[in-house]
Parts: C-alpha cells; structure tokens; sequence
C-alpha cells in the first residue's frame, strides 16, 4: 500500500527516518528548533510586510501543529494510523478486535461480579488492587511493544524520491497491522483502568 | 450573538484594518509594560552612555522619582459628556478612602468581562456596575458617567507612557503589555484595545511569568530548565521553561486565579475571628466592619512576621474595646499550610505537563510580592529540593522582562526567542455534546489546527461552529468561546462542498479563525470576538474541576462514543434481520432477534459495561447467522467510531 506523506511530516520538512528511535526524537528536536528559527515571525525585520508576516506566522504554526503530532511515539502512531485510515479507506481500517489475556480476562470478569451491585470484601479490594497493578505492567509492557513495532513500521516506509515534494509512503502491510494492534490493546486496557475507578 | 461567515460571497469580515501598521508613525523605543492589578510599571532600553551607544533596558521612574504607579484612576465630575480623568497613581490611590465611589481600583479584574462572568465576586467589587450595549463588557457607573474599563487601563498606560517619554526626552508609541497566563481571548484583547486608546501600538501581550523569565535568563547566566513560582496579590502563576543559549521555551503553565497574598490574610483574619469570646462586644459589630478590621490587622501581621518578628500579637481594637491574641511564624504558617500545597499541586501539575519531574527542574525564580512570606520561600525550596532564588526585585522583573521582548522584536535581541504556550485547550462541539479537541493546553505558538467540513444534504446550505476553551470532555463543562455560523453555501449534492476551516493561535494567544471554500477558492476570514469573556475564575476552576473529574468525565466521553458505536451495530443488525430471514432457522432468528432486543435495552440503560457487553453478545450471535454480512456491516460502522476516537 502507498500513502502520501502525511502533511505534519512535510511540515516538519522530514521523511519518517527522523522518527525511529529515541535518539532520533531528539534528533527530531534540534531539527524543530532549527526550523523554528528559520520561520519564527519574532525574528523578522521589524518593517517585514504585512505578508511576510502571515507567511511566517503561517508557517510557525504549522510546524508547532506538526511538531506537537510526532515529537512522541503515541500520538505519532495515532496520526499515522489515522492518516493511512483517511487516505485508504478500502484498503485498511483501524479494526481493534482486541483479546485481552486469558489472565487479565478472567480476573476482570471476577472483579465485575464481585463489586456490581454488591458491597465489596476485603478480599475483593485486594483483588482489584491486584488486578490495576496487572493491568499497569500490561500497558508498560504495550508501550515498549509499540515503540519497537514503530520503529519497523516507520523504518520500512520508503521513500519514492526524495526530490518532489510531495512524497509517497510504501507501507508495510504486516507491521501496519502489528501497530495497529498493538495500539487497540493500550487502548482497551486504559478503558478498563478507567471502568475500573469506579469500584474504588 | 453568534459570528456569522459567509461563504456565498466575498464579503470578508477581515482583520486587515485593525492589522494596518503605518511603519512610518513608529516612535521611539518599545516600552515594556507591567499592567498590573494593584501597581503598574514601565520599562525601556535606555542610554548609558553619553553617545547612546549603549543601552540598558530599565524601569523608569517619574518626575518625583516614583518608579511603581499604584493602578488607581479618579474620576471627578465634569459638566460635559466626556468623563474626566482627574489623578492617576499615588494622588488617585490617596482619595480611595475620601472618595470611594469615584477612585477607580482593580479594574484589570474587569477587563473583558461581562456582568455575569463577574457574578461571583460582585460582593467583593467596591463600585457599581452595569452591562454594556451588547452585554459584552461590564461598564462602571461613577456619579452620572459609565465608564469602560478598557478607558481606566488606558488612563494607566497613558501615565505610564508620559512617564517614559519625560524620561526618554522622544515620543514613544510602541509598547509590549504583559497579561496574566490565563487571561483569554476577550482579556487579552481588552488589553490591547486599552493600549490603541492611550496612543499605543501594542506590539504583543505576553505573559507575566514568561517575561519575568526573560528578564532572569537574559545574560544567559542561568541556563537549564526552570520554574517561575508567581504569586501575587489574588492570583498564582507557574511557568516551566527550558532556557538555552538564547532560546526562551516554555514548556509548560499552571496556575490558581483565587489563591495570592489577599488568601493569606483571610486565613489569618478567620484564625482570630473564631477566637473572639461569644459575649465579646466585637461580636455584636456590623459583620462587614470586623471583617474589615480583621482583614487590616492579618494583613499588618503577615507583613511583620514576614520580616524579622517571630512572636506577637494580633490586636483589634475598636472604640474603646480591644482583644489580643498572641500569634508567633509557627502558628501562622499552620493556617497557612492548605494554601502553600494549593501553589504546589500546581507546580507538579506543571511539570507534570512539561514531562519532566522535580529534579529535571535545575532552578526557581520566586516573582510577585507574596513570595517574600519566608514560609512560602521555604516549602517552595522543600518542594524543589534546591533554594529559591530571590535575586530579582519581584516586582520590577515583569516590565523588565516586557521591556525585552521590546528589544527581540526590534531586532536588537540577538537573536533571542521567546516560545510562549497556550494556557487551555481549543476544541470544538461534536456529536452528542462531546468536545473534539483541536488545541491542546501548553502547545507553543502561534499554532494552527485544520478541520474539514462538507454539506451532509444538497439543500444545506450553512452549518454551526461551536469554539470551546477547557480541559473537560463535554461541552456543558467547558466555557463557550464563540459560535460561529459558516452560510451561504450553494446547492449542491451531498458531500460536495469541502470547506477547510483553519483556527490559528497567534503568538499573542488570540484566536483567529479563517474558513476556505475549497472548490471556489473563496476565503473567509474572521478574529474571534467572543460573546463573552471567560472568567479567571472559571478558567481555573475548568482547570482544577478537569483533574478531579477527568474519571466521571471520561466514563461519560467513553459512553458518548460507545453510543454512537451501538447505533452503527443496531442499525447493521436491523439491516441483517432483513437481509437473512429467509435463509437460516427460526431458532436461530429468534436468538439474534432477542440478542438486539437487549442490545437496544442497553442502549437505554446508560452504562457502558452493559452496552459493551450486549455488544459483545451480538456480535457473537451474529457470527452464527450471518457471518459475512454481519461482520461487514458491524465493521463498517465501528469505522467511523474509531476514526473519532484517535
């Protein structure tokens, strides 16, 4: 599958390699200071024009917008997710058939049986205890996963040609897939430590 | 009323007129404004040399040697229409007590307010107030004047700029006005609109605690990561900011719009009220008289322990009658613990929203006078593990710093560059009372986010924009900042019409929205100028209310969105009843028709985990019938559900 490149990255003047990994983001840093000061509309001549300020402040934020999109590997993987969404309906959609773990499935069943309606043990307070520090090593555990599912998701886009600027993304079908999941299973078990909070 | 924008024709409500900069009326340096709610200064680059070779950015003092005005306004009566301005500063403040009606204080708490976002704090405003025309801006009703508050702060900036151009020996109508972090859109641009009238071009608003940075981090003596602890006399202020070389970054900003010096003294004053004996004669006192006499004493109190004293007493006296408690630092500081760790839940909030923690932060500039109470130096110290620094006069260092910002835009900052944020997130209305959120909180400006709308019918022909500022996830919690109304689109099949709104923070933190017609080309383009302006107070509490409710808020957010999710699977489901009724059992019809039953039941019952697990059922009971046309349908629809979430 080919995608355009996502608007922030052009923005950002930068292919996908700036992104991979925490080293890069930093890289990814210096590269956002260095072009806010290319474009910053304070730094112009106190006579630019009119025009010459809106371009400036245009660009500015622009390049704010898009660096606030992928300065992290979370709301990277969302945008670029929803990106290929947009431009690929047919093709892919960000489906979270989500399966918890048998484990954390059983636990969060006997949780919900134990507090709905009734009032709670002190067992049963243990037990939910248990089950949030279960689901927290779960999403430490997801985050991690993400990050190296990323970086081979973003280290496989190609670039057609560096020189046109509008470039396209070959997108890796198989890792697209393992972000997409990996990304559907943080999202579902921050659902559950929120449905959670309740019984507490 | 909401702001209309019309897409049919070019009539452009445009900014251009109020942007129009005659380059050559430019006069003098830029002044750096501190336009505050009890006192007001102004700084600038001045010589220090006889050549003027040099310059040395100053706060400058008037012809009496007065370098802090008091932002006082007397009003005198006058026969004409015209309202008379007859003092301003230390004069004005001098008659609060001999003419209290007509000696203006505090207005800044005014500024770009409505009646109703003053509501609150009525009791606690000394003179009258009235409505504007529009219901927009509360007015002051002095003898037979109204008076807008943008006038008064304009008296202010007007004596403050004469002040500058005595000094300076040129005229001088350029200016940088700071503004507290948290002020909106309607407050800043009351600011700027009290600027225009006294005669100045307001180059930029800034914030207090991101110039008080800029003027502590100039000569690059401290650079790192730092926090401006700003506690004044109402309000609280945290900044935390990333200084290199000759880059100013704030990360982030938090803060407290009811929490300064004045809260000090209240808790003192109750300390001692609750002490007074049942049948003392000071109970039997018109309650507003103690209070005030209370007030006055705490006030004398947390000034001296906060010098020297460490143990005396806190005496009321009134015609004839006294009462003395003795009060020693510890006794003081006990009531006045809640109100340090309010201060302090903001600074880790703030860092927090920087994503750094406490050891990231390598110093604090304590800003604003109730930071000289010795207990607030010594938990901030605590609290950040290092001692905080005091070095800076904290009330000079505002105007100083927007004095500096002067010198950046004027091209005499090499190359310094401050990147302030936005205070509260910007989202707009969607379906079911939900808010998107376009703009996140602490974002750096200017900033933009684009959104794109289509014609869902040939004969729609308009659509409605709702703009929100506030961390919460339904609309009903956040504070309305404008409606908008996009019309005049011609008829055309469903989906035609692609219009591109834009909404852009500009580095003044004042929104301007801007619609385009993607097929005709046509832009429109309007600066926001909300119905009415957000109160400090809302703004805050909204902040302080989005912590402590983000759980409910979020099951309510996860409910909305489940909703629309079920609605999808009720109506692919009702679509498949239709379409496979002739080709599988009856028994297995009825399950799935039961399954929908309760599906819709729980739909109705409000509670996610039912939903879900109906849902759930369904889709399982599904499986069996029909599993090709179920999973498609229900896929489909759980399409659009995701695509909202991201």
């Amino acid at each position: 599958m080919k995608i355009q490149t996502p608007s922030h990255f052009e923005s950002l003047q930068c292919s996908p390699f700036w992104a991979l990994s925490s080293e890069d983001e930093k890289n990814l840093k210096t590269h956002f200071m260095k072009l806010t000061r290319q474009f910053h509309p304070d730094l112009l001549d106190i006579d630019a024009s009119d025009e010459e300020r809106e371009e400036a402040e245009s660009k500015s934020s622009a390049i704010n917008a898009a660096y606030l999109k992928l300065r992290d590997t979370t709301a990277r993987c969302d945008y670029i997710l929803n990106e290929i969404e947009k431009q690929k309906p047919e093709e892919f959609s960000i489906k979270e058939k989500v399966k918890l773990p048998m484990e954390l499935s059983m636990a969060y069943f006997e949780i919900q049986e134990e507090f709905d309606g009734n009032t709670p043990t002190e067992s049963g307070r243990k037990a939910l205890n248990e089950f949030r520090s279960e689901l927290l090593e779960a999403s430490k555990t997801e985050s991690m996963k993400l990050a190296e599912a990323m970086h081979s998701l973003e280290g496989r886009l190609e670039i057609v040609t560096s020189e046109h600027p509008s470039l396209e993304w070959e997108i890796n079908q198989e890792a697209l897939e393992k972000v997409a999941a990996i990304r559907g299973l943080q999202k579902y078990l921050e659902r559950i430590l929120i449905d959670i909070m309740k019984f507490q | 009323m909401p702001i209309q924008i019309d897409l049919g024709n070019s009539l452009s409500n445009s900014t251009q007129s109020a942007q129009a900069k005659k380059k050559s009326e430019r006069k003098g340096p830029i002044l750096g404004i501190d336009l505050g709610t009890t006192n007001s200064l102004v700084s600038a680059p001045i010589n220090t040399n006889a050549d003027g070779e040099e310059k040395k950015v100053s706060v400058i003092a008037d012809s009496n040697g007065r370098k802090i005005l008091p932002s006082v306004v007397l009003v005198s009566d006058s026969k004409n229409e015209a309202v008379n301005f007859s003092k301003v500063g230390v004069e004005a403040r001098d008659m609060k007590a001999l003419d209290p009606s007509n000696a203006l204080y505090s207005v800044k708490r005014l500024m770009g307010r409505s009646l109703k976002d003053l509501e609150s704090e009525l009791d606690e405003i000394p003179y009258q107030l009235e409505n504007d025309e529009l219901g927009a801006q509360v007015k002051i009703k002095a003898g037979d004047k109204s008076i807008s508050p943008v006038e008064v702060s304009a008296e202010i900036l007007k004596t403050l700029k004469k002040t500058a151009e005595d000094a300076l020996g040129e005229e001088c109508n350029q200016a940088i006005v700071t503004v507290p972090a948290y002020f909106d859109d309607a407050q800043r641009s009351a600011t700027k609109a009290a600027g225009r009238l006294a005669g100045l071009h307001v180059l930029r608003v800034i914030n207090e605690p991101t110039a008080a940075a800029l003027a502590y981090g100039w000569s690059n003596e401290h650079p790192g990561t730092v926090a401006i602890f700003d506690l004044g006399g109402g309000t609280f202020d945290v900044s935390i900011l990333k200084i290199e070389s000759n880059t100013f970054e704030v990360l982030s900003t938090s803060g407290d719009t009811h929490l300064g010096g004045d809260d000090f003294d209240r808790a003192l004053a109750h300390w001692a009220e609750v002490k007074i004996p049942a049948e003392h004669s000071f109970k039997k006192l018109d309650p507003s008289l103690l209070r005030a006499l209370l007030l006055v004493e705490a006030e004398r109190v947390k000034i001296a322990l906060s010098k020297k004293e460490s143990e005396l007493n806190f005496s009321l006296s009134h015609k004839g009658d006294s009462l003395e408690f003795p009060i020693d630092r510890a006794l003081a500081e006990k009531q006045w613990l809640g109100l340090t760790n309010r201060a302090l839940d903001c600074c880790a909030r703030a860092i927090d929203d920087a994503r750094l923690s406490i050891g990231d932060i390598q110093d604090v500039l304590l800003v604003g006078g109730s930071t000289r109470i010795p207990f607030v130096k010594e938990k901030v110290s605590k609290f950040f593990g290092k001692t905080a620094n005091d070095s800076i006069d904290p009330d000079e260092v505002v105007s100083l710093g927007a004095a500096l910002q002067g010198e950046i835009l004027s091209g005499r900052g090499e190359d310094r560059l401050l990147m302030d944020v936005v205070p509260l997130s910007l989202g707009i209305e969607t379906v079911g009372g939900a808010v998107s959120k376009l703009i996140l909180r602490n974002s750096t400006l200017p900033v933009e986010a684009r959104e794109m709308y289509t014609n869902h019918a040939p004969e729609q022909n308009a659509f409605d924009l709702h703009i929100l500022q506030g961390e919460r996830e339904l609309v009903k919690d956040n504070r309305s900042l404008a409606r908008f109304k996009l019309r005049g689109l011609t008829p055309a099949p469903a989906g035609f019409h692609r219009i591109e709104v834009l909404f852009r923070i500009d580095a003044n933190g004042i929104l301007n929205v801007r619609a385009k017609d993607l097929r005709s080309g046509k832009v429109h383009e309007i600066e926001v100028r909300p119905s009415f302006g957000i109160t400090d107070d809302e703004l805050m509490s909204m902040l302080e209310n989005s912590f402590e409710n983000a759980e409910s808020d979020m099951s309510a957010r996860q409910l909305v969105d489940l909703k629309v999710e079920a609605e999808g699977v009720i109506r692919a489901a009702t679509l498949t009843i239709e379409n496979v009724k002739d080709k599988v059992s009856g028994e297995e019809l009825a399950e799935f028709k039961a399954r929908l039953v309760d599906l819709k039941n729980a739909f109705n019952s409000n509670s996610w985990k039912q939903l879900r697990d109906a849902m759930d059922e369904i889709e399982a009971s599904g499986k069996d019938i029909a599993e090709l046309q179920m999973n498609t349908a229900i896929s489909s629809a759980l399409k659009d559900k995701d695509a909202n979430e991201v």
